[in-house]
């Protein structure tokens, strides 16, 4: 898959396991391998950039005499995973004119 | 390798990106290598998985780089300013914190002078009316028993009259004495009151 394409969707994927509680580095790998492969290097700078860009919140948590960083949805990360999901039916159209197949039309019998 | 030296040499290969980042770039690093150990791995199969260490700093750099193409060349321009201003804050905080008792010490000492003065006033007044007081009666109760004393001869009866008069003079003085004591302390209550609203005022 093109890696710009692809990146985007991964910015998606980790925000979309943030919404079911904040986490941490190693615990979001594991949760986004089970739908997409991703590497530490390839999170690093996914979180990095969702950070930066207001989609989620940083805060560390004393663990085994360590810290541990959790990051937190924000209300426009949720923004963004529900602009994405609304984008969909676009991505979709493209797909088929792309793929040279009739438009689904659910209109038509 | 264990994984301090494995982190020491990926930080030896992060040359041209900023030291806050750098620091982000391997506690993230160190925070996954601990987790993957607790969750079970061995260590060496941890580092491993990570691959070599100078591959990965390049992989951190060119992604810094593709992050932040306006910074790569030279350290962030509008990081200088930011640092400054946080930095005069600090110094603004600090200096209240220090200074705060000693205005607070400044309030209470001008506070307590002021009261000490009112006290003094009052006092004066008190002692003034009452002085007053005595010494009215004294001369009314001689002024009525002069009339007595006419028994023992006129001169007698002229000199307690006289005597009496004086006294009551005397006292009707230490009343505009003690008039004049309370009206310096309204006049002084009121100068101070008016301070204050002024620089309320002032602070609204």
């Amino acid at each position: 898959m093109d890696v710009q394409m692809k990146k985007g969707l991964l910015d998606i994927c980790v925000l979309s396991v943030l919404t079911k509680g904040d986490s941490y580095g190693y615990q979001i790998i594991s949760d986004v391998s089970r739908g997409v492969a991703m590497s530490e290097s390839t999170l690093y700078p996914i979180l990095k950039r969702l950070e930066s860009g207001g989609a989620l919140t940083t805060y560390s948590v004393a663990h085994n005499g360590r810290l541990r960083k959790y990051y937190r949805i924000t209300d426009a990360g949720r923004v963004k995973i529900s602009e994405f999901l609304d984008g969909w039916h676009e991505m979709q159209a493209i797909y088929d004119f792309i793929s040279g197949k009739e438009p689904e039309d659910h209109d038509k019998i | 390798m264990t994984k301090y030296e494995y982190i020491s040499e990926v930080e030896k290969n992060l040359g041209g990106i900023p030291y806050i980042e750098k620091v982000k770039m391997l506690d993230f690093y160190r925070e996954m290598i601990e987790d993957k150990i607790e969750s079970g791995m061995s260590e060496e199969e941890v580092i491993a998985e990570l691959g070599d260490p100078v591959l990965l700093a390049a992989r951190l750099r060119d992604e810094y780089r593709m992050n932040n193409p306006e910074q790569s060349a030279s350290p962030p321009p509008n990081q200088m300013p930011q640092k400054r201003s946080s930095g005069w804050k600090a110094l603004l905080v600090i200096a209240l914190i220090i200074g705060s008792p000693l205005i607070l010490a400044v309030i209470v000492a001008v506070a307590s002078i002021l009261f000490g003065i009112a006290i003094a006033i009052i006092a004066v007044g008190i002692t003034f009316v009452i002085g007053a007081a005595g010494v009215g009666i004294t001369g009314i109760v001689l002024f009525l028993t002069s009339f007595l004393a006419l028994s023992g001869g006129f001169y007698t009866f002229l000199v307690q009259l006289g005597l009496s008069f004086l006294l009551i003079a005397l006292c009707l003085l230490l009343v505009g004495v003690g008039v004049g004591a309370i009206q310096l302390l309204m006049l002084l209550i009121r100068a101070v009151s008016n301070a204050i609203s002024a620089r309320k005022r002032k602070a609204v």
